[in-house]
């Protein structure tokens, strides 16, 4: 009688068919895909993830997709990117057009708990902002009261500038719009007296205006932004693998290991440390379901993370953005990586 | 004669039929059924309790008072009405202008005809986002910053960030002001059936009429006049007070407005066409002045060739009033299917109740006019 019971419960249960991804079934579909499809922003967000007019991407998002797809495919040319706007990126992600969203999604808790996503851990804290017409004679956040504000749809910004506004009794006018260009065409025409939106977003912004010295970045902040790669809460598995490849380009910074040095010291570092992280000892690339040097790879791609970090967003590029909280938790920031271990 | 063989052949289609529909609605519910697990798997459907929560966020532009302390549930009525505003306005208008190219497009002037033929034929041919994307455009750059704003009259402004109106003050007036337009609207009432008796009678309309629709004209002037009206003032980044246009708005229903009139034109040059023009000779002949023959001879049956593909315009309108996203006007795509889904992640929800939305608003248009054609159509005895 049980046994039947049992049966029939289990045929309920199929019938049913509750399609829950199995542990590593992501992994799976993208290894034989061949190819991480990576949700990036329009090609717009300078530093971040930028288009050129060669059609090449660039940023610290890219770069470090580039990163994921040499651990988990064995090569960084493997990546497919799928510019989105920001109000349709959750939806990408949530329907599996993508595999992982890295185009300045802010770690919050209705996205990690109740949309259901899981985040990788901060690769930028940042925070929102306004960038000003210098002719407009402000300096700070409550000399906007009554000022329309430009900001982009859909976004946590519109919150955080709602809040912000209310809690500080400041009047304003949301002039919404789908698309940075759109908000920065705004801007510059005068149709708002200020765009919100974080900070390294609106240093890159910046660049693109036709006479960026004419703008004026707040250094108030209004909001705590956390930036994180973004997956689906589905696959254990692929977030163990997104994190620790976040976490090799952290370590490896923290350890010294370079893309210039990194083969090298993969053959011959007699620190332990380096030598578990560059798969020379142990079986951490296996335990992972990868090949053991897969972080050899990852870091091999575009260097560690304060590479990534001066070549797109500090000194190495246009954008000139100190690394303040992004600097390692050895130097006074907050990037911290757990160890392999 | 139905012998038992067709009985029975009867019987067992009947009992093919019913397995077949029994075998399509089981499909149908194991379908729901493994969706609504899979979404809810997905954490993609939980109902529709968000709808009370606080929204958090503003609207630039609302019909009813919206704020950040909202819930989503008044912003999705805000966006509605919103949209509702624009599909009205651009109808009404789009109605307006098609009409009159229609009747220049067969009229005797040969450059009106050119002209309004060269109109519809450019503006229909381009997609209506270039249109918009143009106005939007033309308005963002070619109009002055609001601190040089064209003043018009003293009262009125205009610059890049709207237009600014102003907007009388209902405060203690407001009873006053409500018994002097019903005295006002009863007096025009009147003499408007004077009129229509006057002239069903072949009579000229009696003093009593003329003086009653001076005396109503007279009253609304003074109630304008009267009214504590709110000028816009310059204060700070932008003009407070009055009523403020947004330039969204104003290319939105530009846009819809000149590109729908120039199908429109066409819709009812194609229904003055459709009547023949033995109809109206003979109209002639019988002594008609040219305005009976539009209005006797011409005009119904141009109505039953005109009114079925003007409500298809109609329902194109509504469901183009949703453009509205893409130059960042409050409409309900923009608040309820943009910020709202992207706030909430209740994808589904959102978009069954926009789906909703445009598909009873468009089955409305479709019902009024059908009920409309029925009492134009030819009834034949």
């Amino acid at each position: 009688m049980k046994k039947y019971l049992m049966s029939a419960v289990i045929a309920a249960s199929l019938a049913a068919a509750p399609a829950l991804a199995a542990e590593g079934e992501r992994v799976a579909a993208v290894k034989a895909r061949g190819e991480l499809i990576c949700g990036t922003s329009t090609g717009t967000a300078i530093g971040l993830s930028t288009l050129d007019e060669t059609g090449k991407w660039s940023g610290l998002e890219v770069d470090y997709c580039r990163a994921l797809a040499a651990a988990l495919l064995g090569d960084a040319a493997k990546v497919k990117f799928v510019p989105l706007e920001f109000k349709n990126a959750f939806a990408a992600l949530q329907s599996g057009s993508v595999d992982i969203l890295a185009r300045g999604a802010s770690w919050t808790f209705t996205r990690d708990t109740e949309m259901k996503f899981s985040f990788i851990g901060p690769y930028m804290y940042d925070g929102q902002s306004f960038m000003v017409k210098k002719s407009r004679n402000v300096s700070k956040i409550a000399d906007l009261g009554g000022a329309s504000i430009c900001v982009s749809a859909g976004t946590t910004s519109e919150l955080n500038l709602s809040d912000y506004f209310r809690v500080n009794n400041l009047d304003f006018t949301p002039i919404v719009a789908n698309s940075r260009e759109q908000n920065l065409a705004n801007l510059e025409a005068d149709r708002c007296d200020a765009y919100t939106n974080e900070r390294g977003g609106l240093a890159a912004s910046r660049l693109g205006l036709a006479d960026p010295d004419a703008y004026v970045i707040f250094d108030e902040i209004i909001s705590k932004e956390p930036l994180s790669a973004t997956i689906k809460q589905d696959d254990p598995a692929f977030h163990d693998i997104a994190a620790w490849t976040y976490y090799a380009l952290v370590n490896a910074e923290e350890l010294g290991i370079t893309s210039a040095n990194v083969t090298e010291l993969a053959n011959s570092s007699p620190n332990p440390e380096v030598q578990r992280l560059m798969g020379k000892t142990g079986d951490f690339g296996t335990k992972l379901g990868l090949a053991n040097d897969w972080a050899v790879k990852a870091i091999a791609t575009g260097g560690n993370y304060g590479e990534i970090f001066e070549r797109n967003l500090g000194s190495g590029s246009r954008v000139k953005l100190s690394r303040g909280l992004n600097n390692l938790w050895t130097k006074g920031g907050l990037i911290y990586a757990p160890p392999v271990r | 004669m139905i012998g038992p063989r067709q009985r029975r052949a009867k019987r067992v289609a009947f009992i093919q039929q019913a397995l077949v529909l029994l075998a399509v609605g089981l499909l149908a519910v194991l379908i729901a059924r493994n969706t609504v697990i899979n979404l809810q798997a997905r954490g993609l459907a939980s109902g529709f309790d968000f709808l009370w929560q606080e929204a958090g966020f503003k609207i630039a532009f609302a019909l009813i008072p919206v704020d950040a302390t909202s819930t989503y549930g008044r912003v999705f009525v805000a966006g509605l009405l919103n949209s509702l505003l624009i599909a009205a306005l651009g109808i009404i208008a789009a109605t307006l202008l098609g009409f009159l190219l229609g009747i220049a497009r067969v009229s005797p002037s040969p450059p009106l005809r050119f002209l309004t033929r060269g109109y519809v034929e450019l503006v229909r041919n381009l997609p209506l986002l270039l249109h918009l994307l143009l106005w939007q455009a033309v308005i963002l750059r070619s109009l002055p910053t609001v601190k040089d704003a064209i003043g018009l009259g003293g009262i009125a402004f205009l610059s890049n960030r709207g237009l600014y109106l102003p907007m009388p003050l209902l405060g203690n007036q407001a009873n006053l002001l409500l018994s002097a337009l019903g005295a006002a609207a009863v007096m025009a009432a009147i003499a408007w059936i004077l009129h229509r008796r006057a002239r069903s009678h072949g009579e000229a309309p009696p003093l009593l009429a003329r003086g009653l629709s001076a005396g109503s004209l007279l009253l609304l002037v003074l109630v304008l006049i009267g009214l504590d009206w709110q000028v816009p003032q310059l204060s700070g980044f932008d003009y407070r007070g009055g009523l403020k246009l947004m330039p969204e708005f104003v290319s939105l229903i530009a846009a819809l407005t000149l590109y729908n009139a120039a199908f429109i034109a066409e819709i009812v040059r194609a229904g003055i066409q459709s009547v023949d023009k033995g109809q109206r000779e003979a109209a002639a002949a019988l002594g008609l002045s040219s305005r009976q023959i539009l209005r006797l001879v011409i005009v119904p049956p141009a109505l039953r060739v005109i009114v079925p593909p003007i409500a298809n315009q109609y329902t194109h309108i509504i469901k183009a009033s949703s453009l509205a996203t893409v130059v960042g006007f409050p409409d309900l795509v923009n608040v309820f299917l943009g910020t709202s889904l992207n706030q909430t992640g209740r994808a589904v929800e959102i978009v069954a109740m926009t789906a909703a939305v445009y598909l009873v608003l468009c089955a409305a248009v479709a019902l009024a006019t059908e009920a409309f054609n029925r009492r134009v159509a030819l009834v034949e005895r």
